[in-house]
């Protein structure tokens, strides 16, 4: 077997044009501005950026074609673009704002067709699919609208026909690991990459730099996103404009003071690092 | 160039309608291009270089250049002096005879060669990835040697297979499927991977190119 290469993917989820972070995807708390952590990472030799608009499905509406065009303007790496996605013309409004790939989750269960449906519009290449697991006793369910409702359907299952239906990525959330910090969900993540011949890229739970080594040496992907173990670790990196109006602001300026002693730490530099010295083929 | 010329490289870039030029017209911006999108078969292409970007359907593209005419001015555009076309991933493809992607479709014919689908027991399709390129000619190559240490960004399914291994000027290798990444054929260029999308090194490569002008 050839040794893969490996994309590192920030993912960076906003809500009202903010960058926020939760646990189970639920409990959301601001950082700052998406496109000024993007634009960090791109820095900071980051293979993608993924952003996810966190409560698009749930309010039906779409406001995060702004901050695609304003964050692809001067990103040179690809963009993946995801919430609230539901038409082929929501999907050519976010290519034609600057997105390279858009990332669907609910609107592939509510429709069947939609995902043969854009492939077919628009390329493989250019279709994502999010599977959001969630693991009950031992039993894996599929969710949508972010985890917020349970769908009765085998993760293994649904990937496969997602592969059928010319898909052309796999984002595989563990909603169940998401945020606890206590490593990604290997066991399907397994299962999923094994049983398709698309890129899998998972993601949920990176809590180290060796939890991120795990997933990749005990599974077949193509790629790792985390979202928490990068953005706490660069507030300090990143200039926050003081007039930007944050509920918390009092909050980031109490971490960025605490980290502030690590102001030469780039997170994402070191992960990578880190990534290659134990073998990883990665991009420095 | 001639030492009066310092201008702005002219640019033309192709809006096959089917996805996102936003990238490729930013970093062209980004490097000093004047840009102009060309939607339709105007008088002159009075361009210094025509880029055609894509991802999508071969067939799809196919049919609007022929149908806006398009096809047409590229041709002539291709046999005038001092012009330089670059196709980037499917823009590179559509260079070609033809391709098999869904039916046979004709291409522009201006390299001799096929597309094929990438087809591999175990190989990941679509190759969506950073990849490396190994140079595969010395003589008449717009990629310069250090590349090779270097990491650029593929999305794809389909692949160019030029008859002429001369046109050639870089091979890559997803999972042990070995692919042309890149060609030349005097005026006509053409890269696999996305320089617009490829960092600081893609755009290093978008600039070098004009000098072949």
């Amino acid at each position: 077997m050839n040794k893969k290469f490996i994309r590192v993917i920030p993912r960076l989820d906003i809500k009202n044009g903010m960058l926020i972070k939760g646990i189970n995807l639920e409990g959301l708390r601001v950082l700052g501005n998406p496109y000024e952590f993007a634009n960090y990472y791109y820095k900071n030799v980051a293979d993608e950026i993924c952003y996810v608009d966190n409560v698009a499905t749930l309010y039906g509406t779409n406001n995060l074609s702004k901050f695609v065009s304003r964050t692809a303007k001067n990103l040179f790496i690809p963009l993946s673009v995801g919430g609230g996605i539901r038409s082929l013309k929501d999907i050519e409004r976010m290519l034609l704002n600057g997105a390279d790939k858009v990332i669907i989750n609910s609107a592939a269960i509510n429709d069947k067709k939609f995902i043969y449906e854009a492939a077919k519009t628009f390329g493989s290449s250019t279709i994502t699919v999010t599977i959001e697991s969630v693991k009950i006793k031992n039993n894996y369910f599929i969710s949508k609208s972010n985890g917020r409702d349970l769908v009765e359907k085998d993760p293994v299952k649904w990937a496969e026909f997602l592969e059928d239906n010319g898909a052309g990525e796999i984002f595989l959330t563990s909603v169940t690991n998401e945020g606890l910090k206590l490593g990604y969900d290997i066991n399907i993540t397994k299962k999923i990459s094994k049983c398709v011949n698309i890129p899998v890229i998972a993601h949920g739970g990176a809590g180290s730099f060796d939890d991120v080594f795990k997933v990749i040496s005990q599974t077949n992907i193509s790629g790792v996103s985390m979202a928490g173990l990068l953005h706490y670790n660069s507030i300090h990196n990143i200039e926050i404009n003081e007039k930007f109006k944050i509920g918390n602001y009092e909050f980031i300026k109490a971490v960025k003071k605490i980290k502030y002693k690590k102001k030469k730490i780039h997170i994402l530099k070191s992960l990578k690092k880190y990534l290659k010295l134990k073998g990883v083929n990665v991009r420095i | 160039m001639s030492e009066f010329d310092k201008k702005k490289i002219n640019v033309g870039i192709v809006d096959l309608q089917l996805n996102n030029i936003f990238s490729i017209v930013q970093a062209s911006k980004s490097v000093g291009f004047k840009t102009t999108i060309i939607k339709k078969k105007t008088k002159k292409y009075n361009f210094d270089m025509i880029i055609i970007p894509g991802v999508g359907a071969f067939p799809k593209a196919m049919n609007y250049l022929t149908k806006t005419g398009i096809k047409e001015r590229l041709l002539e555009f291709s046999t005038k002096k001092k012009s330089l076309i670059f196709g980037i991933c499917l823009g590179m493809q559509l260079l070609l005879d033809s391709s098999n992607e869904f039916q046979y479709t004709e291409g522009l014919g201006l390299i001799k060669g096929n597309v094929k689908k990438i087809k591999k027991k175990n190989v990941i399709v679509p190759h969506t990835n950073w990849n490396n390129i190994h140079l595969t000619k010395k003589k008449d190559n717009f990629l310069r040697k250090d590349i090779s240490n270097k990491k650029l960004y593929f999305t794809h399914s389909y692949y160019c297979d030029p008859s002429d291994q001369i046109d050639v000027c870089s091979k890559s290798n997803h999972q042990g499927f070995e692919f042309c990444s890149s060609i030349k054929k005097k005026n006509i260029f053409g890269t696999q991977f996305h320089p617009e999308k490829s960092g600081l090194t893609g755009l290093k490569i978008l600039k070098d190119i004009t000098k072949f002008i």
